[in-house]
């Protein structure tokens, strides 16, 4: 075959190949696609006959494109261009690359199926393998998939998921391997130093030698393997059983023995030193894991690597050593700490090495004390500060640094934050003028601070929360910790101050240093020495300054005191406020001062004190209306636990407060949280009886609704705004004769939210939940009329406020609830005699129920039950006995509720007493309605009648209330149709029937019944005679 | 020739021995003392130190002999003082006690009692304000050192200050009976400065021990004294507070808070040293009545405003400390706990924090 041909062969096959990549999808299928064409411009410019497949394959193994290279390799199976040669190692290339690519899966269930997968493939392809160095490299590989599976079932074993027989079942897969493992590296170890034996340099091979230093190579990396396999072994253990213990010993042996083998040599040979002492520290062995790290820190000129291998075993085994190596540790952490970047110098391991250092220096100070006492005297202070940096650190070293700093007698605050050591300042100017500095940073430092505490604050539980509340809690340590660091400062300053030094610096730098306690929430301290400076220096600059930061102090105080402290901490505010106060009343702090102490002195309901505090706040001032909305609402809202004596002192004082919020404010230009106020005072306004005002302020407010965008905008506002008005109409229309006026001013304000709840079924719902308010208003104010006339009038108003209720209300249970309020006020009617009245009010209630049945009950067969009884009563009150009779037969053919049963009852018994027809009576009594019961095949009444209903609930407390009414009525219709029949014995029998019903029970003639049972009795007993 | 010779070598010893003389005179006469004036101001007067007593040093001067009373004298250089000493004086005055040490360490006495004596003292004086300033020197060790040398140079012009330090290394050491005795001592020399103080820091001492109608007698001595000199007038107003304290611990606390409350009216607050005794004796009244919180407050405004007063504020951290482990506010007093054991760790204070 022509080269060309081959080399056409070859690039149709690069061509497909490249077509794969491409639908690989990713971007990297550019480089795969040059890669491709280079090895194909390499192969057409060379004349190859064959795909350069192994190279191609290790540059793609190279890049770390495994998935790649996976792709190729199954490509290349039945490829005719891939030399044969290749092909039989697939499956061993295959392995190795997805040996490889794990570390780029993160799954532990796809590692393990690459594992698996290349583990078969290597067991099949060592079947075929002849060559012993070839043998050799696949029990390699095999032996690094079962390290690598068993560390993962190791590390899967550790994790917090798993729990009991799970995890020792995962130790337990973990042991298998890794012990086969070890196994296998052993075998490989025979192997390989058979081989190296048996070598025979090849003179007239060039790369004889180079073969012989490879093997050589791989012989003293496998060494290197097994202990470190070993020690992974050991790991599988129980922590404190004895075979980790053991396995523990054995590999510390095993890497002792690779260091005395090699570490005059190689690099790694010094490792296995520091492994060793791991090794010997997780085996308890301290004294021996010092030893060894004694060694590693001998080694001449250590690598990096090693140093840090070393510090990282000696930072858990020195402290522990009867002897503390002091020099060992000086020797070895000093320089590899100098070396470090900034973010290694953050990072909690190398803050442990640093503590380590320290504790080193302080002991080695002790050590030479007596020699060198200035040398011992400098080792103390570099350990201290070393020390300091730790417990400033925030980590979780901070703890056990602080510990050793307060066994040594060492302050952790200093005068320096950083690591490099600050000059001191030389003069009091120069201290002031760096602490004046840091304040400004400090000031920055609380933006950010305050920043945080809103945004954490704002959100809602999380990862972002966590996060920021994170960032918070470091950033206020930050603050702590500059507070400290310029508190140092200005200390040294007054340390440094002169006789001649002006009062006004001195007091300046006493204010920075109260601001600085104040940053730090150190409010007792911030307070002192504003108290100080305005009783001693009050005519000098900072002091009022100063006193201000006192009030606010005081404030902070107040807020964080127990309860049973309050009273005293709320004196010292009254007290400091007072003296800012007085002192400079026309100062600049007068007003936060003023503030303070208002709002403390509200809290603490000392509201005489609040309101002079008050009143001493400028009325130019632009937090006096702000204040006075923020405490007006806040006094409103505290009455809700209140008592009632309480409730009416709350509500004058939040009134004088949101009077000053909202008075000086035009409506048309309030803000919203002074329209808030707003509403308050509309309310407050209500409770506390000045109806007029309340009126005229929910009307003003209506008109700000239409002129003030802001609040016209904001839906809740307006529903709040409503509900109010309402109310107040209400409030008004009481113990007023013409109510009519009222009545339509709130139907014109229902009206508007009907029409603002168009469209929005939500909305539409709030507003018959609205309607059904006022309707009970109304209903309760009718109940509370003293007589007739006035009830008769008012069913009047009744009347045309739930006419409308086709044009109000959407919904059928809201007018099927008007009916039932009509109803209601129907029967009160009628029961006052009023039954003309009554009747007209039925018929109201009829359309209403009509209405209510056009809207549509859907699929709620309750409404529609519920709109059968309504009728039914509604049919009662219009005089329609026998209908609603029949109404409520077939409402019981349905359903058997009591509350049915009662009125089914009651309507037989108006019926009696109206029509004065003793049947209609008995029937009440005895109930009515025969049918059989399809199940029980006996004759019962669809209506049970009073009597039933009697000894149903006689014995069940839940029903207390309805036999008691039900009772009443028996006895009632017994006594009525004596007396329609002017029958005497029906008459004593029912005189009889309530005074042993009486004696019987002791909880009839209660509340409300008591008047009913009473007359009964009364009118039984003038009968009976 | 001969003649000539031997008048020649006459004349060269003759001269030897006259430069020898004169240098041995000019030697002796290389004393100097620093004496204070009324003025305020030192003056260096040379001489030759014949006699040391704990209350004067005899001194032969250009003018005369002289018996220089040892209030008026700064210090006294000896001719064969070597240098260390006085470098050892100078890092003591800045605060740099280790390196005075370390100086005295080098100097040479020479045999030389003055010498020997200069160096003693020195080196317990050191030692002394590195135990009272938290050093790592225990104030056991101080007042060993400061004993030793009182025991070996009686008759030193120091040993009335070095009584003084015995008696506050003392109190450090918890020893107060001890203290009491030196303070006694201290009490009854002739320094006026030194006699007040004695007095004044017995009646602390006593305070200390709870011995409180002991400790109001030795304030009322104090305040009964005639002297104007500014040590008397500053010990008399300092016990003026501490009568009021104990007063209002024994007896009527409102009327001791009164008067306190006045002092801190009427008194210049430049005064450091009196206000931080005023608020350290309101805050021990406050807790008297119980009113824990004021009584924090007043021991704040030493801590805060006056803790260069390193007595008084030692007691306000240390007052503070307690008070606050008590309430439990576990932060604030292990920081307060953490500075006195810090800043006061040799203090009879810190001690008795455990």
């Amino acid at each position: 075959m022509s080269c060309e041909r081959k080399g056409k062969g070859v690039k149709g096959n690069m061509k497909k190949w490249t077509r794969e990549v491409a639908r690989c999808g990713n971007c990297k299928r550019f480089i795969v696609a040059a890669m491709l064409l280079f090895f194909g411009f390499s192969c057409s410019s060379d004349l190859r006959a064959e795909e350069p497949a192994e190279a191609f394959l290790a540059a793609l193994r190279q890049r770390g494109y495994f998935d790649e290279a996976l792709l190729y390799l199954e490509h290349a199976t039945t490829s005719k261009v891939v030399p044969e040669s290749f092909q039989k190692t697939i499956p061993f290339e295959r392995a190795q690359i997805l040996i490889d690519s794990i570390r780029q899966v993160r799954d532990p269930k796809k590692q393990e199926s690459r594992l698996d997968e290349a583990d078969k493939l290597l067991a099949r392809y060592a079947a075929s393998v002849t060559d012993p160095v070839k043998a050799t490299d696949v029990l390699k590989r095999r032996s690094l998939v079962k390290y690598i599976r068993g560390r993962n079932y190791l590390t899967q074993s550790g994790s917090k998921l798993a729990t009991g027989d799970k995890k020792k079942q995962l130790a337990q897969q973990a042991r298998q391997l890794l012990g086969d493992a070890v196994t296998q590296y052993q075998e490989i170890k025979t192997s390989q130093a058979d081989q190296i034996e048996n070598f025979v340099i090849d003179p007239e091979d060039p790369d004889s030698n180079d073969k012989l230093a490879a093997l050589r190579g791989e012989y003293v990396r496998n060494r290197l393997r097994i202990p470190e396999v070993m020690e992974t072994y050991a790991l599988t253990f129980d922590e404190e059983s004895s075979e980790r213990k053991a396995e523990m010993l054995k590999a510390a042996t095993e890497f002792e023995g690779v260091a005395k083998a090699y570490d005059e040599k190689f690099g790694e040979g010094r490792m296995a030193k520091a492994f060793s002492a791991r090794c010997y520290q997780q085996a308890g062995e301290t004294s021996k894991a010092g030893d060894a790290l004694k060694e590693v820190f001998e080694y001449p000129a250590p690598s990096a690597r090693l140093q840090r291998a070393g510090l990282l075993v000696g930072i858990d085994t020195w402290p522990k050593l009867e002897n503390y190596p002091a020099d060992v540790v000086i020797r070895a952490a000093e320089t590899p700490l100098g070396l470090l970047d900034r973010k290694e110098r953050r990072s909690p391991t190398w803050m442990r090495v640093r503590l380590e250092l320290a504790r080193a220096k302080r002991v080695k100070s002790e050590q030479v004390k007596s020699e060198d006492s200035a040398m011992s005297r400098k080792l103390a202070t570099e350990g201290s500060r070393l020390a300091r940096e730790v417990a400033r650190s925030r980590t979780q070293h901070s703890e056990a640094a602080a510990k050793l700093m307060n066994e040594w007698g060492v302050s952790i605050t200093a005068a320096t934050v950083s690591a490099e050591p600050v000059e001191p300042p030389k003069s009091f100017v120069e201290a002031k003028d760096r602490g004046k500095a840091m304040v400004a940073d400090l000031e920055a430092m609380l933006k950010e601070s305050a920043k945080l505490e809103r945004e954490v604050a704002r959100l809602v539980d999380g990862v972002d929360k966590d996060n920021k509340a994170q960032q918070l809690q470091e950033s206020r340590a930050s603050i702590e910790q500059r507070a400290d660091a310029t508190l140092e400062l200005f200390r040294m300053a007054l340390k440094l101050a002169q006789s001649d030094t002006p009062r006004v610096d001195r007091n300046n730098i006493r204010y920075l240093q109260a601001y600085c306690y104040f940053a730090k929430g150190r409010h007792e301290e911030a307070a002192v020495i504003g108290r100080f400076l305005l009783r001693k220096y009050p005519t000098i600059d900072w002091s009022q300054q100063a006193a201000g930061l006192m009030v606010r102090s005081y404030e902070k105080l107040y807020d964080a005191a127990d309860p049973a402290d309050k009273a005293s901490v709320f004196s010292q505010v009254s007290d400091g406020a007072t003296l800012v106060m007085d002192r400079w009343p026309d100062g600049a702090g007068v007003a936060s001062a003023a503030v303070a102490a208002t709002r403390v002195a509200v809290l603490e309901k000392r509201f005489d004190q609040a309101n002079d505090f008050f009143d001493r706040i400028p009325v130019q001032s632009t937090a006096r209306a702000a204040l006075a909305s923020r405490l007006g609402q806040q006094v409103w809202s505290s009455r809700k636990n209140a008592d009632e004596d309480t409730k009416k002192q709350l509500a004058a004082q939040a009134k004088n407060f949101l009077d000053i919020a909202v008075g000086s404010k035009d409506p048309a230009e309030m803000d919203f949280y002074t329209a808030v106020s707003a509403l308050y005072l509309v309310d407050a306004n209500r409770e506390l009886g000045d109806i007029d005002e309340a009126v005229g302020q929910a009307e003003s407010l209506l008109g700000a609704i239409k002129s003030n965008k802001a609040l016209g905008s904001n839906a809740r506002f307006r529903q709040s705004a409503y509900n109010a008005t309402l109310n107040t109409y209400l409030a008004a229309m009481r113990g007023k004769s013409d109510k009519q006026a009222w009545i339509d001013k709130s139907k014109d304000v229902i009206g508007i939210m009907s029409v603002e709840a168009a469209g929005d079924p939500n909305a539409q719902k709030m507003v018959s939940a609205v309607y059904r308010k006022i309707a009970g208003d109304l209903r309760s104010e009718f109940e509370a009329l003293p007589s007739l006339a006035a009830k008769q009038s008012f069913a009047d108003s009744l009347k045309s406020f739930f006419g409308d209720i086709g044009s109000v209300a959407k919904d059928a249970k809201t007018r099927l609830w008007a009916g039932s309020t009509l109803l209601g006020i129907a029967e009160m009617l009628a029961l006052e005699g009023g039954a003309e009245k009554a009747k007209e009010i039925s018929s109201k209630a009829i359309s209403s129920l009509e209405s209510a049945r056009e809207a549509g009950f859907g699929n709620d067969p309750k409404l529609e039950l519920n709109y059968q009884h309504q009728l039914a009563l509604a049919q009662r009150g219009s005089g329609q006995y026998d209908k609603a009779v029949a109404s409520f037969q077939q409402i019981l053919e349905k359903s058997s509720a009591i509350n049915v049963q009662m009125d089914a009852a009651k309507t037989l018994h108006i019926w009696g007493v109206n029509q004065k027809d003793p049947q209609a009576l008995t029937r009440a009594i005895m109930g009515t309605g025969k049918y059989r019961d399809p199940e029980t095949k006996k004759e019962k009444k669809r209506i049970w009648g009073w009597k039933t209903i009697t000894s149903i609930t006689r014995k069940n407390e839940k029903y207390r209330a309805i036999f008691r009414e039900a009772l009443y009525y028996s006895i009632l219709g017994r006594f009525r149709y004596g007396q329609i029949k002017q029958n005497k014995k029906a008459v004593e029998s029912a005189l009889k029937e309530l005074e042993n019903a009486l004696k019987r029970f002791d909880d009839l003639d209660v509340g409300a019944w008591k008047t009913k049972y009473d007359q009964l009795h009364s009118d039984l007993k003038k009968a009976a005679r | 020739m001969k003649q000539n010779t031997a008048y020649s070598l006459a004349a060269v010893v003759t001269a030897l021995v006259t430069v020898c003389l004169v240098a041995e005179s000019a030697s002796a006469q290389g004393d100097s003392i620093y004496r204070i004036r009324r003025s305020g101001k030192i003056s260096k007067v040379g001489g030759k130190i014949v006699g040391v007593t704990p209350t004067s040093v005899k001194f032969e001067g250009r003018n005369g002999d002289e018996e220089v009373p040892v209030w008026e004298i700064e210090k006294i250089v000896s001719a064969s003082e070597p240098p260390e000493v006085e470098r050892a004086r100078d890092r003591i005055e800045t605060g740099r006690y280790e390196d005075a040490l370390d100086e005295l360490d080098q100097a040479k006495a020479g045999g030389k009692p003055l010498v020997e004596a200069e160096i003693a003292f020195y080196r317990a004086l050191a030692k002394a304000k590195l135990a009272l300033s938290g050093g790592n020197v225990t104030a056991k060790e101080a007042g060993s050192e400061m004993g030793s040398f009182l025991g070996k140079f009686k008759s030193s012009h120091h040993s009335i200050p070095a009584t003084s330090w015995m008696g506050k290394l003392g109190i450090a050491a918890g020893e107060l009976d001890f203290a009491v005795n030196q303070f006694e001592k201290l009490s009854q020399t002739k320094w006026p400065r030194y006699a007040t103080e004695g007095i004044f820091q017995k009646g602390e001492t006593l305070l200390m021990q709870n011995r409180i109608p002991e400790a109001s007698q030795e304030f009322d001595r104090l305040i009964g004294l005639a002297g104007n000199d500014d040590a008397t007038q500053m010990y008399r107003s300092l016990a003026k507070i501490e009568k009021a304290k104990a007063e209002g611990l024994s007896g009527d606390v409102d009327a001791a808070i009164a008067v306190l409350e006045q002092v801190i009216d009427a008194e210049d607050p430049s005064d450091e040293r009196l206000f931080a005794y005023a608020y350290n004796a309101l805050g021990a009244c406050y807790l008297k009545k119980n009113d824990v919180p004021r009584a924090v407050e007043k021991f704040l405004f030493t801590h805060v405003l006056f803790d260069t007063e390193t007595d008084a504020h030692a007691e306000a951290v240390y007052r503070l400390a307690s008070i606050w482990t008590a309430q439990k506010k576990t932060d604030r007093a292990s920081e307060y706990r953490n500075l006195l054991k810090s800043r006061y760790r040799n203090s009879w204070w810190a001690s008795q924090l455990n």
